[in-house]
């Protein structure tokens, strides 16, 4: 008898692990992330022991012109405000840009959704431990357009952009529970005749979050330009 | 899939109902970071052998909240037994079902682990559990978004947090 049941949980345990794929079709878009060397990020929890963190990242796509059009895919900690041990902290300066170009104003005056209005108008998921694909078929979608991705990891502090720095400073960027180096933005327009191509990195976001811009200095900045190792479209 | 969970929920169930009565019964609770479990625990075959359904709440989706729901059976050996003191090996699965909007992700969890036990009071009837092992359950899942503008699909997958460690009391009838 236990034995038979035994069984039977193998069976079982076999027959579900058949692994999902994504199908693509003559158009589709496949976007690919690979993770770099800093995806991983260590966050401190108690008596120096620490936990790997993956980064907050957000897909989109706009029109040439920089309009917003549709967000892809949001980790949830920042669609939902999943954040805990933030210490009351929205982290505004997480992923600003894409914050800004989306436009919307929740009820406390940040561009955040919030544990009430959660996004919607996207996949969200859990940020990936490892390599990601995403898959974007165009309905309505005209090319030419842009495909960008923001990548922030929290408290990813160096000399540059300290966990001291103050509010007011250039390089202030949350406090202590705050983003360190600011997100860095990557983005590749797609044309009629794309086939393949690698999103570059075309600069970081405000440290602070106070505004949507796109900084091209990229000096300061360390671990933060290896959060991916790169980000590769190709259309099927 | 369904199907599938039904009947192995059955299984399970005719596993803890038909096992002949005998005395050394066990009910547990078991709290651990992950996972809060209340089990039924029966000697099978020998003294030292012992066969639990154990069922319970879980914080290892998306949300972090214990609102997922696991079911599963254990089947356990106790090696060595002195005076009031017990250790014992055993193996288990269980299916794991996460609780959220984002995804559904029924997970079979496979784990091996050891157990000590601890007996008082004054018929042994008490005991202080504490438990420790291995554990394998992942699962793909897929998530979909349409909208005017494009359609969006990706694979994830949801794990089982590999290494556990609980306390338990447990009430022997």
């Amino acid at each position: 008898m236990v034995l038979n049941i035994w069984m039977l949980v193998g069976v079982f345990f076999l027959s579900s692990c058949q692994k999902e794929e994504l199908s693509f079709k003559n158009g589709d878009i496949e976007l690919e992330v690979e993770t770099g060397e800093h995806w991983l990020h260590d966050f401190p929890l108690f008596l120096g022991l620490t936990k790997k963190n993956p980064p907050q990242f957000a897909v989109w796509i706009e029109d040439t012109n920089g309009n917003y059009l549709s967000t892809v895919f949001v980790t949830k900690k920042i669609a939902t405000e999943g954040w805990q041990s933030n210490a009351g902290n929205r982290r505004k300066e997480a992923l600003p840009h894409w914050c800004h170009q989306r436009g919307i104003i929740y009820e406390d005056g940040l561009m955040l959704p919030t544990k009430e209005n959660p996004l919607t108008d996207a996949i969200t998921g859990a940020t990936p431990k490892e390599n990601k694909t995403i898959q974007i078929t165009p309905k309505s979608l005209q090319t030419p357009f842009v495909v960008k991705v923001e990548l922030n990891q929290s408290i990813d502090f160096n000399t540059s952009y300290p966990e001291n720095a103050q509010e007011g400073d250039t390089n202030y960027s949350g406090g202590k529970e705050g983003s360190g180096q600011p997100a860095v933005i990557y983005a590749a327009t797609i044309d009629a005749d794309t086939k393949e191509t690698e999103l570059k990195l075309i600069g970081h976001s405000s440290p602070d979050g106070t505004d949507g811009n796109i900084y091209d200095n990229m000096e300061g900045l360390t671990t933060a330009t290896s959060i991916v190792k790169s980000i590769k479209l190709t259309i099927k | 899939m369904k199907k599938k969970i039904v009947f192995s929920l059955a299984c399970m169930l005719l596993l803890a109902y038909g096992i002949k009565a005998q005395n050394n019964n066990q009910l547990s609770l078991q709290l651990s970071l992950n996972q809060i479990e209340l089990g039924y625990q029966h000697k099978l075959f020998a003294e030292n052998i012992w066969g639990e359904a154990f069922a319970g709440i879980g914080n290892q989706d998306i949300n972090s909240r214990f609102d997922d729901f696991l079911v599963g059976i254990r089947l356990g050996f106790d090696a060595f037994s002195y005076k009031r003191n017990s250790i014992g090996i055993d193996a288990s699965f269980e299916i794991y079902i996460p609780n959220n909007h984002y995804y559904t992700a029924v997970t079979p969890v496979i784990g091996a682990g050891i157990r000590y036990s601890l007996a008082f009071g004054k018929l042994n009837q008490h005991s202080l559990l504490i438990n420790a092992g291995y554990q394998y359950g992942k699962q793909d899942y897929k998530q979909e978004y349409t909208s005017e503008l494009i359609n969006t699909s990706t694979i994830s997958d949801f794990k089982i947090a590999p290494l556990y460690f609980s306390l338990g009391y447990g009430f022997n009838f």
